[in-house]
């Protein structure tokens, strides 16, 4: 009687999702009142949603499943990979005559996880932690907010990947782990340690943007095509229709290829018929440069953390291209040890973002553990702390008016971060500044960066070269810069938002009512 | 004109790599086109685009397509600019490109797997510091690519020839692999019935016959790494000519950034300085790559691939910086043989889609393989080739090269229609 009244009143509480916004495949997880992860299922019955858009017409569209099998009747209607250009400005899709952005393909796809989410649930969901990868910079965070915006959600968190698949396995105080995150589309890589019983701290990460599981589908896919062309003459990939059906085939033999040794593909294309054979030592010959690169990327987050390859207490392979059995012999031969693939290593990001939802209050980030519930299972969970995996810095002139990056946030420095700097007018007379904000993507010291957005204080009054001017950069949890510029002397600040490249800004609110009107089936 | 004209600049060199000599082209235009021809067009590519965006084989163009296809618009909407743009422009067409691998990766074509492999880790890691995020993956898709081809003997034995045609670098290649075999007497003047080729082993390297006669080119770095302060910097190089003779030669750079002088060497001396001068101002950003060419008379090229590094501080002095310039020199041995000015064999080469049963030249069955190059063959008389496959037509047509040339036969089987 006492359990079901306690658990009416749970069923009031607003369920937070956590949200895995993956390039190949999207989940949404929760945790149930008795603590318990659970992998919604989309209305197929699977947790995992293929994050495929297709357009039936301007104001239909089918995500997941469905939209996969129109990939090779009509190629041109169908999106898929739609993450891989997140807040690139020139990206836009046409669609029925109507142009996508990444952001509002985006949506679409989240509008769709949490419309089946809530029917599965019986509740509504109006918040939630969404998943990114570790090195995705704030221009493509903030790309990524803004598309859970467009579909109705309030995004409390973005939280890297290799983050919150840190959480979803148990880690003994003092230890160090890997945790080595080879997704569909996105590689990263992150050193953790659970420093305190309530926390575990991410100490490094490192990762590529274009290294994952579609490079490994892209390299059977050119196997088989060649082969084709040389038995026939004619090579499938010249034709939209013909290449959507191989690679569908071939990701299917990528898979068959993790329990055994030679797959079968069967290629038509021009009416013309062959069935191709593809063993798994092949495979892996063709993927040694791939491995080759996710090394490189390795090294990089263990130098971050100051490791060896032997340090780490664990390496923990999550995301479904870990799956394949090259991935963990190649860790092995790397380590010295044997790395453990996680139980659910497709959903290890999607259980760590649903732990981490639980852990923040409706409106706070109050963990459940100090609030009172102790009979709940995730007050024992800790909550994690995630470190830059990039340098923050602003473009400023020395005396010869040389151009220069100057580091304001170091790599690896633990979120929330805030770093002030003080410079000055460059010229006699300046009224206006203009601030150039580099976020480097590399942890090497000496790297190139990006210029990610300018902020610019206007209506100054003229003063002489050198007058004092602060910068503050703040790095909140969700990793999307906020910049202020404050005249030392009149103490003018501009407050407003970063224009950050890519991002709809304005746009949003109109783009809202667009997404709200799409059906989709 | 001068904003358009970078536009135009970035279009027509995208377009040239993508194998059409201008825009319209590009477009599949006809030559009296009307304006909604050209929306039809833009509809048309930007549908095979997002078809084709996640095609391995097409991806580079269709996203460049699709990032593009508004200003592809505005050229088609008001062509004239642009008409008036290619007419004024010298156009250096070089339709699309050749990729040179070897030089990608930093590795000279006699290099062996596991130099390939560790250069193109290398070049991955330089390449993860490098520019923008779209440059930097960019970058790993040509380090890929240059892996999957030069990865298999196969493909890399295909792309070798490519590869001489274009830069001259072969000879060292065929010393290296070593596979091919002398076949004396293969191309007699054999009946057809004698269908066995008069050596044992058929595997596809066996035909390979190396030309003689490019000469030796060697340089000790293939490629270097340059820190570069803030002024312009001066770095010598050695050339090492070995071998008696004279032997001309020119120099050349591919980059603003990096001037050589002098731009020819002194055909007599062994032992010459040359300067490498490297303009950091005139770098587009903290790291480019840059080529240096040594190129004789007779057109056999080397480079060496040159990766400029401006050195950045990065301290958080809060009002002003301290300028430091870094002086750095190198010395770089560059080692060229004389060359040996022979004339070019005669040579045929057969390309042939898709793989034959058999291939016949004069009567004689070679092994049939897609490519083959013969040397050795009768000059200046017909040489009649016959390949067959199987549901294919025979193709049977002769074949004369002249004396020190080499030929190419691209031969399309046509399936049978029934």
């Amino acid at each position: 009687m006492r359990d079901s009244s306690r658990n009416r009143a749970r069923q009031d509480r607003e369920v937070i999702a956590g949200i895995d916004l993956g390039t190949v495949f999207s989940s949404l997880g929760t945790l149930s009142p008795e603590g318990e992860i659970r992998l919604l299922a989309n209305c197929d019955g699977n947790t995992l949603t293929p994050s495929a858009l297709y357009f039936e017409d301007a104001n239909k569209c089918y995500v997941g499943e469905e939209a996969l099998e129109m990939a090779h009747i009509e190629p041109w209607n169908v999106v898929q990979f739609v993450k891989s250009h997140m807040g690139e400005p020139d990206f836009e899709l046409v669609l029925h005559g109507q142009e996508w952005s990444p952001q509002e393909l985006s949506s679409l796809i989240i509008r769709k996880l949490i419309e089946d989410a809530e029917e599965e649930l019986c509740q509504s969901i109006n918040s939630a932690v969404i998943t990114v990868p570790a090195n995705f910079n704030s221009a493509q965070r903030l790309a990524t907010q803004e598309a859970a915006e467009l579909a109705g959600v309030n995004v409390l968190e973005i939280i890297s990947e290799p983050c919150a698949a840190a959480l979803s396995v148990e880690q003994p105080l003092g230890t160090t782990h890997m945790i080595f995150d080879l997704g569909g589309g996105t590689f990263d890589v992150a050193i953790t340690t659970r420093k305190t019983e309530k926390e575990i701290v991410v100490t490094s990460s490192s990762g590529d943007q274009t290294l994952g599981g579609k490079v490994w589908d892209d390299l059977i896919v050119n196997e088989v095509a060649n082969k084709f062309v040389q038995l026939t003459g004619e090579d499938p990939r010249d034709l939209p229709e013909s290449f959507q059906e191989l690679h569908r085939s071939c990701v299917l033999a990528k898979e068959a290829l993790t329990s055994r040794t030679s797959a079968t593909i069967s290629v038509s294309h021009s009416g013309l018929r062959e069935n191709i054979a593809i063993t798994r030592q092949r495979f892996e010959e063709l993927s040694q440069h791939l491995l080759q690169r996710a090394l490189v990327c390795c090294e990089e987050a263990l130098k971050g953390a100051g490791l060896q390859w032997s340090s780490p207490d664990k390496i923990i392979l999550v995301g479904g291209s870990s799956k394949m059995p090259m991935i963990s012999r190649f860790i092995e031969d790397c380590a010295g040890f044997e790395p453990i693939l996680h139980d659910n290593p497709d959903s290890a990001v999607t259980m760590g973002a649903a732990i981490i939802a639980s852990q923040i209050d409706a409106n706070g980030t109050m963990p459940l553990g100090e609030s009172g519930l102790n009979d709940n299972k995730n007050s024992l969970k800790p909550s994690v702390k995630d470190a830059t995996g990039h340098s923050l810095g602003i473009l400023a002139m020395d005396q010869n008016y040389q151009q220069h990056f100057l580091e304001m946030i170091a790599p690896h420095t633990q979120i929330p971060a805030e770093a002030k700097g003080r410079f000055a007018y460059a010229y006699d007379g300046m009224t206006s500044v203009q601030v150039l904000v580099v976020e480097r993507r590399s942890i090497e010291r000496d790297s190139e960066g990006d210029i990610i957005g300018t902020l610019s204080l206007t209506d100054l009054p003229s003063r002489p070269r050198g007058t004092p001017i602060d910068v503050v950069y703040r790095y909140d949890n969700d990793r999307i810069l906020q910049v202020d510029i404050i005249d030392v002397e009149t103490g003018v600040g501009n407050k407003s938002t970063l224009d950050l490249t890519g991002a709809l800004g304005d746009k949003l609110e109109a783009k809202k009512v667009d997404i709200r009107t799409m059906v989709i089936g | 004109m001068g904003e358009n004209e970078s536009i135009y600049d970035s279009i027509q060199t995208d377009v040239q790599s993508f194998g059409a000599t201008n825009i319209f082209e590009y477009m599949k235009l006809h030559a009296e086109w009307t304006k909604e021809d050209a929306d039809a067009a833009i509809d048309a590519r930007r549908k095979w685009a997002q078809g084709q965006r996640s095609n391995p084989k097409f991806s580079d163009e269709s996203v460049w397509f699709i990032k593009n296809a508004s200003q592809i618009k505005d050229i088609l909407q008001a062509p004239a600019k642009y008409q008036q743009y290619l007419a004024n422009k010298k156009l250096d067409v070089e339709v699309g490109k050749f990729v040179d691998h070897y030089s990608n990766l930093g590795v000279s074509p006699s290099s062996s797997i596991s130099e390939i492999e560790s250069a193109h880790r290398d070049r991955y890691r330089e390449a993860r510091t490098l520019l923008e995020r779209e440059t930097a993956s960019r970058t790993y898709k040509q380090l890929d690519e240059a892996w999957s081809i030069l990865s298999d003997p196969q493909l890399r034995s295909v792309y070798d020839v490519e590869h001489r045609k274009n830069t001259g670098l072969g000879a060292e290649w065929d010393q290296d692999h070593g596979n091919e075999r002398r076949a004396e007497g293969l191309l007699g003047p054999h009946s057809k019935q004698n269908s066995h080729a008069p050596f044992e082993d058929s595997g596809q390297e066996s035909l390979r016959r190396r030309i003689q006669t490019s000469p030796d080119y060697k340089f000790n770095k293939n490629y270097l790494t340059l820190s570069i302060g803030e002024a312009p910097t001066t770095v010598d190089l050695e050339v090492v000519k070995s071998g008696a003779g004279r032997q001309p030669a020119r120099l050349y750079t591919d980059s603003k950034w990096l001037q050589v002088s002098p731009s020819h060497l002194d055909p007599a001396a062994a032992v010459q300085t040359v300067q490498l001068t490297t303009s950091p101002r005139l770098m587009e950003s903290s790291r480019e790559l840059a080529k240096l060419t040594l190129e004789t008379s007779d057109r056999k090229k080397t480079s060496v691939n040159i990766l400029g590094k401006r050195k950045r501080f990065s301290r958080t002095f809060l009002r002003f910086l301290i300028v430091i310039f870094i002086i750095f020199s190198a010395r770089i041995f560059l080692t060229y043989k004389e060359s040996q000015s022979l004339a070019l064999p005669t040579e045929l080469e057969l390309r042939v889609t898709p793989t034959p049963d058999s291939i016949f030249i004069d009567g004689v069955a070679v092994a049939p393989n897609i490519l083959s190059i013969f040397s050795d063959i009768p000059h200046d008389t017909p040489v009649l080739i016959v390949v067959e496959k199987q549901g294919f037509e025979t193709y049977q047509q002769p074949v004369i090269v002249g004396e020190g040339n080499s030929e190419t036969v691209e031969i399309h089987l046509q399936r049978i229609e029934d």
